[in-house]
């Protein structure tokens, strides 16, 4: 089954393995994706809360951390992220952000041996992350990067 | 002769719609739509497969790790669980109790061959509790041979004293880019 230059757009579904895209092909393509849309992550941070510069930044607006939220210092420990209210798509759609869930992990370096981070969904765009780590038995608030994760 | 993909391995973090077909001017043959949307994939379909691929594949986790220290009996984690990007289990030690390193290849190969760098940027670590009581599980990426390349990530699992938790049962979670 002739494709390329011989059919362009719309595509025929058909064809071989090697030179067309099944009927089937498609039918996986599209139900896999649809699947893997609705529990992708919108971004992921890391992250110092102590520092207003993002260390990296995975978005489904951007990669880099050109892209990343404005991270603000409210403390020791305490740091909040505050994305844009929407992105524009590669096809310059713009899109609204509006985050529901997140996770976050600290991390661990030098003379702080253990760190954890709680989050708060402060707004549709804007998460407040803490950290801590245990000191003589108590959770004193302690900088440390962060990886975090939102839908 | 096999085919070379456009764009990246998706763990490079480098594709955008085009890598998937996507054109921001894309259009149907001479305006001419879908006849049929049951056999036909239009220019329209095809660009939004791209962009959503596109949009997912950037933070979609690179590997998540189901496992078990081994203290009662020092000896490596027990890996229950595996899903990934590319390559199998990573190699885990045992560094104390409740704390442990895995080790990942610095680079891997797709479905097609085309191998790349795969460099650790964030991950989470969440211990899952099998018994009351507060635990917490913290991680630590690094770029252990010093190659501009994170292929690093130690765990710890500690309860709410601080002390080290034997046993503990982790997911983790971890990005490349």
């Amino acid at each position: 089954m002739p494709l390329g230059g011989f059919a362009p757009c719309p595509l025929p579904l058909g064809g071989t393995v090697l030179d067309g895209l099944l009927v089937e092909q498609h039918a996986r393509l599209s139900t896999d994706l649809r699947s893997i849309v609705q529990t992708a992550p919108f971004a992921v941070v890391h992250f110092n809360t102590s520092s207003a510069t993002p260390l990296a930044y995975l978005g489904q607006n951007d990669v880099g951390v050109l892209a990343a939220p404005t991270i603000t210092s409210l403390g020791v420990g305490d740091a909040r992220l505050l994305w844009d209210v929407s992105y524009l798509d590669e096809y310059d759609n713009a899109w609204a952000v509006d985050l529901s869930f997140a996770v976050a992990c600290g991390e661990f370096a030098g003379g702080v041996q253990n760190a954890y981070a709680v989050v708060e969904l402060e707004t549709a765009q804007q998460i407040r992350v803490r950290t801590y780590s245990i000191v003589a038995g108590v959770p004193v608030a302690t900088d440390v990067s962060v990886s975090l994760v939102v839908w | 002769m096999s085919i070379t993909p456009t764009g990246y391995p998706v763990w490079v973090r480098a594709n955008g719609h085009t890598a998937y077909g996507g054109h921001i001017n894309k259009t149907n043959y001479q305006s001419v739509g879908t006849i049929n949307p049951r056999t036909d994939l239009s220019a329209e379909n095809l660009c939004r497969i791209a962009a959503d691929l596109a949009a997912v594949a950037r933070t979609a986790p690179f590997s998540v790790v189901a496992f078990q220290c081994n203290d009662a009996v020092p000896a490596a984690p027990t890996v229950s669980k595996y899903f990934a990007m590319a390559g199998t289990t990573p190699t885990g030690t045992r560094n104390g109790d409740g704390d442990i390193t895995f080790v990942w290849p610095e680079s891997f190969a797709d479905d097609y061959g085309i191998i790349a760098n795969a460099n650790i940027v964030a991950a989470v670590a969440t211990p899952q509790q099998t018994m009351a009581g507060m635990l917490f599980a913290s991680v630590q990426i690094s770029d252990a041979d010093a190659d501009g390349i994170n292929e690093t990530v130690r765990v710890r699992v500690v309860d709410a004293t601080g002390a080290a938790v034997p046993d503990a049962i982790v997911s983790l979670t971890t990005w490349t880019g």
